[in-house]
């Protein structure tokens, strides 16, 4: 580890580089074919950065950030994960995409990238599929979670609160036990209840690190009125993402 | 194909969604006590909710980053307006923000009912508010009658309809 991690250092001295992206599919015995967007890394045998998104469609600002951790020798794989379904791009049809899908894709990049650590990436109501993916791969092979770890982005994981009642969060936050990296942007009411969010993780043996993001609202990287600030972020996402992932890969296991 | 196909669901729930969506609506709720709400006012002084039995009262959450929260707003004001001599009362709760945030917007929406400043967020998470806006109805014993997330034309008539149903009991 301690050469890769030497790597990493010298790439983050080095100048973004704009990788270029392929084009890499995965055919799932359910006969649904995932296609990703792939930015290889420059480290052959560094760690594996699985971006999972959908409900915004394609996303400039995430390809760029994919981009640019691609430059600090992490290879990434950005996916639509409605886009295989023909589902529109819309919150509901996050809980639409089949578990069994996740899991068998997970898997497929567990072996594609054998002996390389996996970090998860997601936002907003498509955090629930990095943790199904990892939830149900543990529910199937009975074994410890292959992933190192995930960032979720304004994680939106209540189970449509209603004004007034005890939220209820979506099942997979007590069948989760991963190292986290919650990112919550301060102007947003997800910020008010981060503790909360973080408190029913660890108690389902998760373990979680919590950065809130100041200034910025929930998706703010593509808010059709985003603010100065939230441009000037959003062009820097890549940057805000970099140091989660390098700290969930130096993380032991929960 | 299947690629058309694609563009064709994904062309359609765009163009769906350019319609109205189905509005947000304020739905009924079992009556219970609503839980206590004492704030500062941004213009000085302070409100207290259990103060107000008798009255009607809007309790909304709100805040100057959240779009649909200032599109509601001018419309809380005519609501304010039209009723201005009834035992109604519209209490519009901040989220945390300071005075120079919120000035500003109130220099562009000027609002003449009591703007309170929740600034630890406290009662946002007595009142279990998850999303902005969320507003609830008070009826004149302090019952939540009604609640809503997400924002609407507060003098609709379907609206007032409902605040006087509430201001006739």
């Amino acid at each position: 580890m301690k050469p890769f991690f030497a790597g990493l250092c010298l790439l983050l001295l080095a100048n973004t580089v704009g990788a270029a992206a392929t084009e890499e599919t995965v055919n799932l015995a359910s006969g649904t074919a995932v296609t990703s967007h792939r930015f290889a890394g420059q480290a052959s045998r560094g760690a594996v950065v699985l971006w999972l998104t959908g409900q915004d469609g394609r996303l400039e600002e995430e390809h760029r950030a994919a981009a640019y951790l691609s430059g600090l020798g992490l290879e990434v794989w950005l996916t639509d994960w409605l886009a295989p379904y023909f589902l529109p791009q819309a919150a509901p049809s996050i809980a639409q995409v089949p578990e069994a899908d996740l899991v068998e894709w997970l898997e497929a990049m567990r072996q594609r990238h054998a002996g390389r650590p996996l970090v998860l990436v997601a936002s907003g109501h498509a955090t629930t599929l990095p943790l199904r993916a990892t939830a149900g791969w543990q529910s199937r092979f009975k074994a410890p979670s292959p992933v190192a770890g995930a960032v979720l982005l304004w994680p939106l994981l209540y189970q449509d609160p209603e004004p007034g009642e005890e939220p209820e969060y979506n099942p997979v936050v007590t069948q989760t036990q991963l190292n986290l990296a919650m990112l919550v942007p301060m102007s947003s009411a997800g910020y008010w209840w981060r503790e909360a969010m973080r408190a029913a993780f660890e108690a389902a043996g998760s373990r979680v690190r919590l950065t809130v993001l100041p200034g910025l609202r929930d998706r703010f990287y593509h808010r059709g009125d985003a603010v100065t600030q939230e441009q000037a972020e959003g062009a820097r996402l890549g940057e805000i993402l970099a140091p989660h992932i390098t700290s969930l890969l130096k993380e032991t296991r929960p | 194909m299947k690629r058309a196909l694609f563009w064709l669901v994904t062309s359609l729930a765009v163009a769906l969604a350019g319609f109205p969506a189905s509005a947000a609506q304020l739905k009924p709720t079992k009556p219970r006590p609503a839980p206590e709400l004492n704030l500062p006012r941004l213009d000085g002084g302070g409100v207290n909710l259990a103060e107000l039995r008798g009255r009607v009262v809007l309790v909304n959450f709100w805040a100057v980053w959240c779009p649909p929260c200032r599109k509601e707003m001018p419309s809380m004001e005519r609501l304010s307006r039209m009723l201005a001599d009834r035992p109604f009362t519209i209490l519009a709760s901040n989220a945390g923000e300071s005075q120079e945030q919120i000035r500003p917007f109130l220099a562009e929406v000027p609002l003449t009912f009591p703007i309170l400043l929740d600034q630890d967020s406290a009662r946002m998470k007595a009142w279990r508010v998850f999303v902005l806006p969320t507003s609830f109805l008070v009826d004149k014993q302090g019952q939540i009658r009604y609640s809503l997330s997400g924002h609407i034309e507060w003098d609709a008539p379907e609206t007032v309809g409902i605040i006087e149903k509430l201001l006739a009991e």
